[in-house]
């Protein structure tokens, strides 16, 4: 995440994603937002896809990744926006396991797995923990991890898939297409890597491609639970998708609405 | 056949079979080759620990007797009556005396000493056996209020296989020994 290993994925990350119409976790946010208020600060905010939104709604935001490329897509997208979003979004370059704005926030969110690229329980406990820190009295800290399928996390190493598929956007009708691999999973530390690998088509012929790594971290309930309570922080709020329905086996997430603990 | 051996209701750990049935299992069955070589780590770990140790959950003396054998200072505990009676006989087999001054019955999450212990062992994954996050964060506490200053617990754990262990043999009845 440092390192800025998400260049090639900036690139092709909100078109990859507008076609994948699943992503229901962005009306979650905004509901929250709406009911709790702002100030917000995002975690993880990446191109925007959730920062944009919410300030268009009134919500003053701040949205902080250290990924410069993702930013730099973000920044392009905010200039194009009217001038009273763009005066509600701050947009902040940090690392948001130790980078500190004050604890002003009526709402801290992490959406849409940011806290599946913490891969050590180190940085899992200072992303909660600096979370936590950043909260208003009464304020809340949402986020989402995947509830892992073991089934489907255990198999298939080595094994390339066909994720998605866009249109390239180039005046051609040519199409990007994504395919993932997994390499190897840590059954230790809970994480699997692999690769994204973006095939430029013509039809079914490959005129380029590119290679974009990706490891995962998942969390069983009760580590999280172990790590709300090393963080100083209690659960108020628990679902298991989206449209909160509640955590149980065959439930696809885990979101959690935390507050710092009296 | 086992299953007839074994009491319809209740625990195990009141179950005299279940005791003998367990100890011939770690010593001589197919928990063997494991029960081997966590005897080969705990002895290995414990060479420079010249104070009193505490084995939790000792059950039938699979670790405690052969350490207590090698000179370390051990005492122990296990919930279950029958498994410490066990115990007791292979110690007077072995010539150990005093083994009643080491031994008490205890539960994992409620045990108390007014001695500390250099070191704490939680062989067999024994704390496995405990199902809730209370009781396992309770469990530690009570290891931390056993153990002096720079005092060690050493414990060990199975990784699960989830695809395995857990989710494949579900409702699939197979013999401990085939584990």
């Amino acid at each position: 995440m440092i390192d800025d290993s998400y260049s090639s994925g900036a690139k092709h990350y909100d078109a990859a994603y507008s076609v994948k119409d699943d992503l229901v976790d962005r009306d979650f946010y905004l509901d929250l937002a709406n009911e709790y208020g702002g100030p917000v600060l995002e975690f993880g905010c990446g191109t925007g896809r959730i920062t944009l939104p919410l300030a268009r709604q009134g919500i003053d935001v701040t949205g902080m990744d250290a990924s410069h490329s993702m930013l730099k897509v973000l920044r392009a997208k905010l200039a194009k926006e009217s001038e009273s979003v763009s005066r509600r979004t701050r947009v902040i370059e940090g690392d948001f396991r130790t980078h500190y704005l004050g604890g002003q926030f009526s709402l801290v969110v992490i959406p849409f797995r940011p806290m599946q690229h913490m891969y050590t329980t180190e940085d899992q406990l200072a992303a909660l923990q600096n979370a936590g820190r950043h909260l208003a009295d009464g304020g809340i800290l949402a986020f989402d991890v995947f509830n892992p399928n073991f089934d489907k996390i255990l198999t298939g190493v080595g094994e390339e898939y066909l994720d998605l598929e866009w249109p390239a956007q180039d005046g051609t009708d040519r199409t990007v297409r994504r395919y993932f691999v997994k390499d190897e999973i840590d059954l230790i530390n809970l994480n699997f890597s692999g690769r994204f690998i973006f095939r430029l088509c013509e039809g079914d012929k490959v005129l380029s491609e590119e290679v974009q790594p990706l490891k995962m971290s998942f969390y069983t309930y009760p580590h999280l639970k172990l790590l709300f309570c090393a963080a100083g922080l209690e659960s108020v709020g628990e679902f298991g998708s989206f449209d909160r329905q509640p955590i149980g086996p065959e439930a696809p997430e885990m979101i959690f609405l935390l507050k710092r603990r009296q | 056949m086992f299953r007839q051996l074994l009491p319809e209701t209740g625990s195990n750990y009141d179950s005299h079979w279940w005791a003998l049935i367990y100890d011939r299992w770690n010593e001589t069955g197919g928990r063997s080759e494991q029960h081997e070589r966590e005897l080969h780590f705990y002895r290995e770990h414990l060479q420079d620990t010249c104070g009193a140790m505490l084995e939790a959950a000792c059950g039938t003396g699979s670790i405690m007797l052969p350490l207590l054998l090698n000179g370390f200072d051990i005492f122990g505990f296990d919930a279950s009556l029958p498994m410490l009676e066990v115990l007791r006989r292979k110690a007077a087999g072995l010539g150990l005396s005093d083994i009643d001054s080491r031994i008490t019955q205890q539960d994992l999450v409620d045990f108390s000493y007014d001695h500390p212990f250099e070191a704490v062992l939680i062989p067999a994954s024994s704390i496995m056996m405990l199902s809730t996050q209370q009781d396992q964060i309770t469990c530690l506490r009570r290891v931390h209020d056993c153990l002096q200053p720079g005092g060690r617990l050493l414990l060990n754990f199975y990784i699960p296989s989830y695809t395995e262990d857990l989710l494949l043999l579900l409702n699939k009845p197979r013999l401990p020994c085939d584990a």
